[in-house]
Parts: C-alpha cells; structure tokens; sequence
C-alpha cells in the first residue's frame, strides 16, 4: 500500500483571473498595497483608509494564488487575506474582443 | 465599449470583491456582473463541505465538471468572501485516485481477510455485507455491529444511517467523529442550558465591543468569521480583542490582550474571572435572582480511559460524572474565592495585569462580550466543565441572548451541528436533542418511524472511542465508516485502533472517496460520491440550516452514502434481524425489508419524483421513483416542530440561503431564550430558559483537577496537535490539491527556538517524538505560524505518512467522552541534524 499518492495538477496552461480582499493594519495600508504593486501581474484597484485593499491577479496556476496569499499572510501588518472571486479563461482567447457589452 | 476577455474577467474580480468589502467600485468596473451567457457557466448556490462556519459558495460547472468557484455575495455567513480551503473546492473531487468501484479483499475468488483489494460489483459487495451484517446479528445480537459516520454527512444520510441502526438492525453502536469534535460543547449545552447549541449568532460579531478567544485560532480554522471580527476591530477603535492559547499563534496579529497560557490553566483562570466579578460587585443581580440556579458538579471523575486502568481504578466518582447537586449562590461564592488573581498567575504563566484586564471585560457591565472556542476547549479531559465555565462568566453578567453578549460555541465541520448534533447520531441520542435512555423519547421516536414499542434499545451505544476498544476486544463483528478517516484521526493508533481493525474477528466496510489510511486498512472499500455530486442539507454554527442540489454526476460506480445505506437495507429482511418477541408485536412486518420498515413507510416515500426541481439530477430519487431527501427530511422535522428545534419546509431551503431554527411561521430566530426575539419566550419574563423544566440555566461551581498525564523528567515536553488552515483535518482531500500540499508538504514539529537549541536540534532537524504510546518522526520548525513557549511542542495531524496519534493518549472527558488532543508528555530525540 503506497503511503504517498502522487498529487498532479488537474489543469495546465490556463490562466486564472482572481481578486483578494486583503485586511491590514490602517496604518500599513499604503506599504502593502505597495508591495503587492510590485508583484508580477498584480493590480490595486481599490484601497480604503481603514485597512482595506483589493487585489486583482493573473496566474497561470492556481498554485500561485496560494502562493500569493500565503505571502501575504507572512507580511507584516497583514491580518486577513481572502479570496472572491475565480475565472479560468484559455489563454488563446483572452485577448479576443467581447461581441457585446457586459450586462448590468 | 469593448472589453476583452480578460478585461471582462478582471473587472469582474474587482467588482465581486469590492461589493464584498463593502467598498464604492472605481469607474469602468461598474455595473457589471457575471453573464452566464459569455462564460457560458451554470452558476449554482452549495454551502461549502470543509468547516462549520457554513459559508455559502457559488460554484461553476461546465460540460459536467465544476471549473470555478466564488463567495456568495448574496450570503449572510461570508459576504462574498471566501478562504483557502474554499477557493479550491472544485478541485477536491478530482484527484487521479479517485475510488470509482467497491473494492474487496479476497483469495481464491472470495472474500478473505488477509487477502488483496479486487475490483467488485455493487451487488456482490452489498451482498457481502449484508451476510456479515446479518450473521453478526444471529450469532452475537445487535450489539455486535456498529457505525462511525462524521459531521461531514448531509442530514439525511446521518438521519437515514441512524434510523437504519437505531430502528432497523436494533443496536445504538452508531457515533460520529463529532465526538471528537465537540461532545463537550454538547454536553456543557445540554447541562447549563437544556438545549443543544448557541443561543446567539453570527450577527453578534457587528454588535460586540470585545471578543474573547479561549483557545481557538480563528485566523486560520474560521478565516471567514475572522475577517468579520477583523472588521469589527478596525472600524470601532473600542473594540478590544483578547486571545488565550498554550501557544502563539496567526490569531494574535490582532489581539490586544494576547495571553499564553500553561497547558490546562484554563480552569483556574475561569475559576479566577467569576471570583472578580463577584469581588468587584459586577454581578447582574436582577437576572441572576429570576433566570439561574447555582449547582456544585460532581468531582474526582476520572479520565474516560479503560475501566482497568489505575487512573480509573482511582476516581472516586467515575461512573457519576454527568451528575450534580444544589448550591446557593454564598456557597458558590465561596468555591471561587481560592482562585485568586496571585493564584491563576502563578498557575497560568500569565502576567497578572491581562488576567485582570481580560476579567474586567466581563466584569464591565458596559462591554458585550462575545466569546468563542472551539478544540483548545472541548478536547480537554475536562471540556465539559471548562464550557460550563465560560457559561458561567455570562450568566452571572447576564450577558446572553442578546445583539453583541454571545457565548459562541465554534464547529470544525460542515454539518456537525445539522447532522450530527441535530439529527442525533451520537450513540446517546435521537432526534432534536432526545435521548435513547428516556422511554418517552423512544415512544415518541418509534411512534413518529412507525414501529413496534421497544424496537429502539435504551442502552447508549459504543461512543467513538470505545468502538475501537470494542474492535480490538473483538465484540463488534462488523463496523461500518462513512465520511470519516478515523484510523489517522482516532487517538493512539498503534495500541488500539489499528489492532482492532485487523482484528481477524471483525469485518471493516469504509465509504469514502479516496483510498484513505483506513480505506486501506479495510476489508470492503465502497467508492462514495461527494459534495455536489448529490442533493445535501448542511446544518452550520449558527442554527442555519442549508441545501445545494445535485450539480455533477459522480465519477465511475461511485455512489452518495444515502444510496449505500438504503441499499444495504433492501438485503435485510425484518425477521433475520428482530427477535420473535418483538414481531410477535407486528406480524405484518416479518417478511418485509427493513427498507419496506424505514423508508417505504408511507411517509418517506410519500412525495412524487414531479415535487424536484427538473433542472438538477437526483441519483437516488430517480433511481427509486420518489423523492427521497424530501420525505427524510420532512419525517425528521416532526422531531423538532414544537419543541424549540423547528424547521421551515423542505423546498424553501433549496430557495434561500439558510435559515437559523427554530424557523416559526417560515420566521427564523436570531437571539434564543430572548423575548422580542424568541417566539418561544413568553411575554414579560424578558429571559427564558424554556429548555430547563424551572427555565432556569445552571451556573457550576467545578474544581480545579490534573491531566491525565503531565510532563516529567523521562518524558519532559507537552504535546498539543491541531491543524493548520490549508491541511482541512486528516487531509484526505485536501492533500489532493496539489497547492496546498506544496504550501506544508510534511508534518512539521514546532517548538521553541530556546528549547530546540538546549536539545542540540536545528531548524530543519529530523527529530523523533516518543510516548508511553508510540513514536513518530518530524522536521524542527522554530519559525513561522505557530510559536510555542518553552517547554511545548505541537504537530499538526494532517499527514496520512507520518500519524501523530501513533503518540497520542487516548484520555478522555469523562462526561463526553471526547479525546483530549491537546495534552500528553512526550519526549524528543535527535535523529539527523540536517
């Protein structure tokens, strides 16, 4: 009886849009918002005095997004990091035009 | 304006997330929402299956397969939020190694203990089991099989399982790795309250001023519940958080009282507050005087191990734990007034002036203090009383029952409340918080199941633990798991679990999903289905009771826990299992199935396949031609309806996001024993412990007692075990998500740089960890998420490779009968530097 199965991933070359709501201490706000900037394919669209900042990423596993958030967990000033939302889009079609606008 | 893909998506993300902080949206990512259409998803609604806060997820299928996942913005619970367990739920049923067909152990083309795994048909291993179920019974009486289940079954089949058992094969041998969980939690409600679960909700949290964490590490077990504390601490500066651990940990990022504590000190402690509070004359004597009793437990209990162990032999009151007596509240006063504050700073390790602070949160009458717990409490070989204690601090305040004043009793699985507590499938209890020991519930239970008076036995059943025992011993013939991986969750492994599952005497059936520790340990592997893959209920923390639908087909010959179960029943005739005596009392029944008894009984079968929602498949239903989770569940809920536990009607959950019972005139109930807010409370007495027969709840006056076992010099190191956030309990699934596997890939030992360093360990060492019981190997971490004091070590129990319960004791609270996790001696020693 193998003690260890071999985990492999289920899905590869896809690409993952996601966004984070991250709490952090108010007056570490601009530091982690900052940081999380200088990370690869990272966007900060939205931050809040009180502590709030929002993420939006791309990764091309989901792998990465653990990675990001267990980063976050491990900086300073940081008390939560929660994700919302998870699209998987094929790459080949993510830069085509959308035929309409997105509903409201 | 045109928007690529990817611009759609990530204005999406901003959107989704900024509605769920509560936050306006930056222009350009307004106003837009997913469009079922573009994606070409179906978005469907399904609590999440990891823990007990019940979050409420939005799960996306294409072509048959889930391929995303998002926060439910529509629910109460988490707000559009998600945590890490959450986020990758899509991911958990589609491991390589899914089980997809029973699997036998056989020699020579038939069954064989010590044979190897072969592939077989459902109806060959059924009718295997059916045979050992029925020879068990014949040859050894009812008492001779038995069920472990968990708190991750869906309500109807932890209601259909414990019907089988209870009503069908006759025996009460059924329990669920909620023992493990949170028996304290339920026995503590049961004696202080009369009822099982909290009084107050997740909607206190917006109403605190404090919040008191004793124990538990909600940063990462309840991350969700965490970022509303969180929030609540951020935009109210009064708000204060204290937190009490045996070791530091994510949790005290935000605390601004954070206390570590000696292991066990908690009594003293809570001893301790309740003494200031009387002191400090911060008694709410008005509530006291019409809403509580004082009574003195019963002590010198015992620790719950074998009978014939000396710890046992030596307690005078181990066969009368549960008991107590009358007090007054002077006699009571008096029994607090040794744990003095110089005494539990002594004992506890804490500095005196937190004690005082954390004390005088409860003490000031303008603070509503929410408290939670969660293991650190309830596996304690004296959890029960440390709940009662922390009981105790509220009610004497009369801080209870209303917006922000909240004792809160936190779970660690998706339905242990729904199914395990509220369904009665531990081995003591029956629906809606009867009990197999009262003949009047019994009556009511074989009245409501339409069977013969007598068929339920009275005698409580083998509770999880004893059940291993019993395997050993070689009394249960045929056992029985479900949703539970219990040879790697289960205390001391090597002494008493995996003995009694090789027991050559037994015969071991294990439903799971994925070839498990104790799947592999086994004798008949059943490939089950998951989650989504079937229509479920969940019951979370809160009292909400939740529904999903069947959202993808299972893969293979995999099928849910209800379909096993009900199919077993149609092997079983009524009378190769009943006594004559007892048909003599329905002769009727003697040739009919126990299916025929419990499931096509006129009630259960009762509603047409034309009452689903055509749009989801039902697997079972269809299969059987009506609508089964709709009639278990509708005969369930007469349990409940009148007697404080009432559930709104079937098809209503499938449409909402939960309700919190009792649900009354299709109103849920958010603040119990409260009038204005507890239909049940009658007007003008303001409180109401109706479930108490004075509506009176019980203050206890406990004393401080030992651990069953306590360091010394061969064995000098307390060992706690837990988890940590990304390893959901023994990992079984989320070992499979290769990501979070990565982030922790092998069991860790945290200890003390100062300690490591007086060993001659390293960061990164190969250590061994040695019991009276068992050894184990593990690496050093001295950095990182949890930072314990000198002289503590803790190992998370997640790793199928390396079992920590090898190492572990398997005390237990007397009274619950739940195994304290948190405490043995261990010792250490160096196996490679590294």
């Amino acid at each position: 009886m193998p003690d260890h199965i071999p985990l492999k991933p289920i899905m590869t070359g896809v690409l993952h849009v996601a966004s984070l709501l991250v709490q952090v201490q108010p007056d570490q706000v601009e530091a982690v918002a900052s940081w999380l900037r200088a990370q690869p394919d990272t966007e900060v669209p939205v931050t809040n005095p009180e502590g709030k900042v929002i993420c939006v990423i791309e990764r091309t596993s989901e792998r990465q997004i653990a990675d990001l958030t267990q980063a976050l967990a491990d900086t300073p000033g940081v008390l939560s990091a929660s994700l919302v939302y998870h699209e998987i889009l094929d790459p080949s079609q993510a830069d085509q035009l959308q035929e309409e606008r997105p509903c409201s | 304006m045109q928007l690529t893909r990817r611009q759609f998506a990530k204005a999406n993300a901003v959107a989704a997330a900024a509605a769920a902080a509560g936050l306006s949206v930056p222009a350009g990512a307004s106003n837009l929402v997913t469009n079922a259409e573009l994606t070409r998803m179906e978005w469907n609604k399904a609590p999440c299956r990891f823990c007990g806060v019940g979050c409420s997820v939005m799960v996306g299928t294409k072509e048959g397969r889930i391929v995303a996942t998002h926060g439910d913005s529509q629910s109460e619970v988490n707000r559009g939020l998600n945590c890490v367990k959450g986020y990758f739920l899509s991911k958990i049923l589609y491991g390589e190694d899914r089980l997809t067909t029973p699997l036998l152990r056989k020699r020579n083309g038939a069954y064989d203990k010590n044979g190897n795994f072969e592939r077989v048909s459902w109806d060959e291993a059924l009718d295997v089991m059916a045979d050992k179920f029925k020879q068990a019974i014949r040859e050894h009486g009812p008492d001779s099989v038995a069920m472990f289940g968990s708190g991750q079954w869906t309500i109807w089949e932890g209601y259909a399982a414990s019907k089988l058992f209870k009503a069908g094969l006759r025996t009460n041998n059924i329990d669920p790795n909620a023992r493990h969980c949170m028996a304290s939690a339920v026995f503590a409600f049961m004696r202080t309250f009369g009822s099982d679960e909290p009084m107050g909700v997740y909607d206190d949290i917006e109403h605190a001023d404090a919040f008191v964490l004793w124990g538990a590490n909600m940063a990462e077990m309840h991350p969700v519940l965490w970022t509303r504390v969180t929030d609540r601490r951020l935009s109210f500066p009064h708000v204060e958080v204290a937190v009490l651990s045996t070791f530091e940990h994510r949790s005290f990022d935000l605390a601004d009282n954070g206390m570590v504590m000696k292991p066990h000190a908690d009594i003293v402690i809570l001893n301790y507050i309740a003494n200031h509070i009387i002191r400090s004359g911060k008694v709410h004597e008005d509530f006291v005087d019409r809403h509580v009793s004082f009574v003195r437990a019963v002590d010198d209990i015992g620790y719950g191990l074998r009978d014939e162990h000396e710890l046992q032999q030596r307690a005078a009151n181990a066969d009368r734990a549960n008991e107590w007596s009358s007090m007054t509240f002077e006699e009571f006063r008096d029994h607090v007034a040794p744990f003095t504050l110089e005494r539990a700073a002594r004992e506890s390790g804490v500095r005196a002036e937190q004690l005082e602070r954390l004390a005088e949160l409860y003490a000031d009458p303008d603070k509503k203090v929410m408290s939670f717990w969660t293991m650190g409490v309830n596996q304690h070989v004296r959890g029960v009383w440390v709940n009662n204690l922390i009981y105790n601090l509220h009610l004497l305040t009369g801080k209870i029952s209303e917006p922000g004043n909240s004792p809160f009793s936190l779970t660690g699985q998706p339905s242990a409340c729904g199914t395990a507590r509220e369904v009665g499938t531990f081995a003591h209890r029956l629906p809606a918080d009867r009990v197999v020991t009262n003949a009047e519930h019994r009556k009511f239970a074989e009245e409501v199941w339409k069977v013969p008076e007598g068929t339920i036995p009275s005698r409580v059943g083998f509770h999880a633990v004893e059940q291993s025992r019993q395997l050993k011993d070689g009394n249960i013939k045929v056992y029985w798991t479900q949703v539970t991986n219990n040879v790697q969750a289960g205390p001391n492994t090597m002494q008493e679990t995996y003995p009694g599952w090789r027991n050559p005497e037994a015969f071991v059936i294990v439903s799971d999903i994925y070839p498990t520790v104790s799947a592999q340990a086994a004798d008949l592997i059943l490939p089950a289905a998951s989650w989504v893959e079937k229509e479920g209920a969940f019951g979370n923390s809160e009292r909400r009771t939740q529904f999903f639908h069947q959202l993808v087909k299972a893969p293979g010959e995999a099928k849910s826990d209800l379909w096993q179960t009900v199919a077993l029943s149609r092997r079983i005739r009524v009378d190769e299992v009943w006594p004559e005596e007892l048909l003599e009392k329905a002769p009727d029944l003697r040739d009919k199935t126990l299916f025929d008894v419990l499931f096509a009984n006129g009630q259960v079968d009762q509603y047409p396949l034309e009452d689903m929602n055509p749009d989801y498949p039902n697997q079972e239903s269809e299969e059987l031609g009506f609508y089964l989770q709709k009639g278990l569940f509708e005969e369930y809920a007469r349990f409940g309806r009148g007697f404080g536990k009432d559930l709104d009607s079937f098809d209503v959950y499938h449409e909402t996001r939960g309700k919190r019972w009792p649900v009354v005139d299709g109103q849920e109930t958010l603040w119990r024993y409260r009038e204005g807010y507890d239909p049940y409370v009658e007007e003008g007495k303001g409180w109401q412990f109706y479930a108490k027969p004075d509506d009176r709840a019980l203050i206890f006056a406990v004393p401080d007692e030992p651990p069953a076992e306590v360091p010394d010099d061969t064995y000098p190191f307390w060992l706690s075990t837990g988890r940590v956030l990304e390893h959901w309990h023994t990992g079984s699934m989320t070992r499979r998500v290769e990501e979070l596997h990565r982030a922790v890939p092998d069991a860790l030992l945290y200890m003390n740089f100062d300690d490591a360093q007086e060993q001659g360990f390293r960061r990164g060492s190969e250590v061994r960890i040695i019991s009276r019981r068992g050894e184990m190997k593990a690496r050093v971490e001295t950095r990182g998420r949890v930072r314990p004091p000198r002289g503590l070590v803790y190992v998370p129990f997640f790793d199928a490779s390396k079992l920590i319960n090898n190492v572990t004791l398997d005390a237990t609270d007397p009274i619950s009968r739940q195994t304290d996790f948190k405490k043995c001696a261990v010792r250490l020693e160096l196996v490679q530097l590294a």
